[in-house]
């Protein structure tokens, strides 16, 4: 059904979804034997989901029928007909078919009808997985996906492939500028303090710690580890395997043609929002990209918040570099994607 | 054999001297010390992780009943410089001389170990201890001490776990079940009102939902009005009384939207009745 050539383009485009791109050849061959079971692909934002049912279109291209949700949904009517005579049908961003609120459900249950009345169509989706999990807790839509395709992590050598893949052999060159044998992990450091006002010698002494040669010492790193073998590491480490987060890191480490493993010693910041600062980050988080329009109504509602403290979280989210603001959408900064996981998982927000 | 050890405990006692007395005392002080920082520790750690927040809080109590039972062994075997006989031999005679004198202090101090043991209710949980409700805060050897939900600190002593019931709102667990009552009147659209009570419950920012921590919307029939109850799990025990409140705020807003009003009848406690 699939010709090898294509088979092989999809590889070269789509790194590491092989076993995910097979499950969904298998249920489009089930489907044309008579078998059909909806599919669900899951990920996180910037793990490439749109890209995969992308090669999915390429290689269908006749027989596919593809719809993009961009923003969210808000009524019925806005749900697309199926007048098309393709019987399969991919739904990109489904979770832009519900809003957390009372009466938000409606449209989704429109959609999940809709998918089960019709037996004729198989229908490939993709899901926010935050948004996926929430929804398959309250409404069960696990039922009507029975094949569940979650992207995996890169690792670290497709991740090298991955990123190295937009430039020639040799363009890109690794700097390795952190001689970790020689730098202490733990330095006192003296700082003189109010010496105008005083016209004394008053010092403030404080610990420093050297993070990459703690993390030397704490990951085995050899020192004869090549500066591009500790970076994609570390990339993927930082990224946990997703492509676009990766891309993102790779991006702002990059001085192009020239990327150092001294970049790799960013810092960390603890996050501190408080109850409905959580909430307004889940939000973020599991729609991927929002409005500002769609967020208001969600929050004036579920919240009771008015415009203006929406705008002083928002700002408070932006100040802390927790979020973006491009063109209206709100979401998740790219390198802040897996602390604000890690935070909403601790409070149970994210489940 | 017992005889001499007696004579030997009377002996070291008559030895008591202004150095062993201070030494005793240092040794308290430190073991007082050492179980503040502990505890201090231990609960800024469990406060780091909220996912982890009630087991950290567990070893608080444990981490005390060891400090002060090595303090007193301390004490006991290197201070007073008695064998391992004379130690049980004293601990029997200190037994029944407090068993008649401060029966209810080491009731308590029985209870309390008990308590830790049994694993009765941890830090952190929300019990009902006699009249008291609240969040257990620190559980000592002799007492337990309970926030309530006005923020008064309650100190109840351990021994009402013999003699009275004591109920666990989330028995260690973060997330704990939340009940709310909402009464309509006899003629309202019951489906609509229950859906969107669902919905009130679900799209909570408080709510926790899993396989086993299902959302239940039950309903009741009265003769004047019909009871509505919603049954979900808080995903923070602290945050019980906030998520009743977000729930029946908006749950209201839009029954008044779409026309679902209160019943007009006086309504009776019905306690448990709906489930």
């Amino acid at each position: 059904m699939v010709s090898l050539d294509a088979q092989d383009s999809v590889k070269k485009l789509v790194f590491g979804m092989d076993e995910q791109i097979a499950a969904i050849q298998k249920a489009i061959s089930d489907f044309e034997a008579g078998q059909r079971v909806n599919i669900a692909i899951l990920a996180l934002p910037y793990a490439g989901k749109s890209e995969l049912v992308d090669e999915i279109v390429k290689m269908h291209p006749h027989d596919v029928t593809k719809v993009t949700f961009s923003s969210i949904i808000d009524n019925k009517d806005q749900i697309p007909l199926l007048g098309d005579s393709n019987k399969i049908m991919i739904f990109d961003n489904c979770h832009y078919l519900y809003m957390r609120k009372i009466g938000g459900f409606e449209v989704i249950e429109e959609f999940l009808n809709m998918v089960l009345s019709s037996d004729e169509r198989l229908y490939i989706t993709t899901w926010n997985i935050h948004s996926w999990n929430y929804l398959h807790r309250v409404l069960g839509i696990g039922k009507y996906f029975p094949v569940q395709v979650n992207i995996p992590s890169l690792n670290s050598a497709d991740m090298k492939e991955f990123l190295l893949s937009a430039y020639d052999e040799g363009e890109i060159q690794f700097v390795n500028d952190t001689d970790v044998k020689e730098e202490k992990i733990f330095q006192v450091i003296k700082r003189p303090i109010a010496k105008k006002i005083t016209h004394g010698k008053i010092n403030l002494y404080s610990l420093h710690i050297n993070r990459v040669a703690l993390k030397t010492l704490l990951f085995n790193r050899t020192p004869s580890e090549t500066a591009e073998s500790i970076i994609f590491k570390e990339i993927t480490k930082i990224s946990r395997g997703n492509p676009g987060v990766a891309k993102e890191i790779w991006n702002k480490w990059l001085e192009y043609p020239v990327i150092r493993t001294s970049s790799t010693n960013t810092l960390q910041s603890d996050i501190e929002l408080d109850s409905t600062g959580r909430f307004v980050l889940y939000m973020i988080l599991s729609m991927g990209y929002i409005k500002k329009g769609e967020l208001k109504n969600i929050l004036n509602l579920s919240c009771n918040i008015d415009d203006m403290m929406i705008n002083r979280l928002l700002f408070e989210l932006l100040s802390q570099d927790l979020i973006l603001e491009y063109d209206e959408y709100y979401s998740i900064r790219p390198e802040k994607l897996y602390a604000a996981v890690k935070y909403l998982e601790n409070i149970r927000l994210v489940w | 054999m017992a005889e001499d050890n007696v004579v030997s405990i009377i002996t070291n006692f008559e030895n008591i001297n202004p150095d062993t007395v201070f030494a005793s005392f240092v040794i308290i002080i430190f073991a007082i010390f050492l179980s503040k920082i502990v505890t201090f520790l231990l609960t800024k750690i469990s406060e780091m992780s909220w996912k982890y927040r009630l087991y950290l809080k567990t070893i608080i109590p444990l981490s005390k009943v060891l400090i002060y039972a090595l303090a007193a062994y301390y004490i006991l075997a290197s201070v007073f410089v008695l064998s391992f006989d004379q130690l049980i031999l004293l601990s029997g005679l200190i037994g029944a001389a407090i068993g008649f004198g401060l029966r209810n202090l080491f009731e308590d101090i029985a209870a309390g170990v008990v308590i830790v043991m049994e694993k009765t209710y941890q830090v952190g949980d929300r019990v009902q201890m006699g009249d008291y409700y609240g969040e257990v805060k620190d559980i000592g050897l002799r007492a337990t001490r309970l926030v309530t939900p006005d923020d008064s600190l309650v100190s109840a002593p351990n021994n009402l776990v013999f003699t009275q019931s004591v109920a666990s709102g989330n028995s260690g667990s973060s997330e704990m079940m939340a009940t709310l009552d909402i009464y309509i009147e006899n003629d309202a659209d019951v489906d609509l009102a229950m859906k969107i009570l669902r919905e009130a419950v679900v799209t909570s920012r408080f709510v926790y939902i899993s396989p086993t921590r299902p959302v239940v919307v039950l309903l009741n029939d009265y003769p004047f009005y019909k009871g509505l109850k919603a049954r979900a799990y808080v995903n923070d025990l602290r945050d019980e009384f906030v998520f009743r409140s977000d729930v029946t705020r908006r749950t209201w807003n839009e029954f008044y939207k779409r026309g679902i009003k209160p019943p007009k009848a006086y309504i009776v406690n019905h306690g448990n009745t709906a489930g």
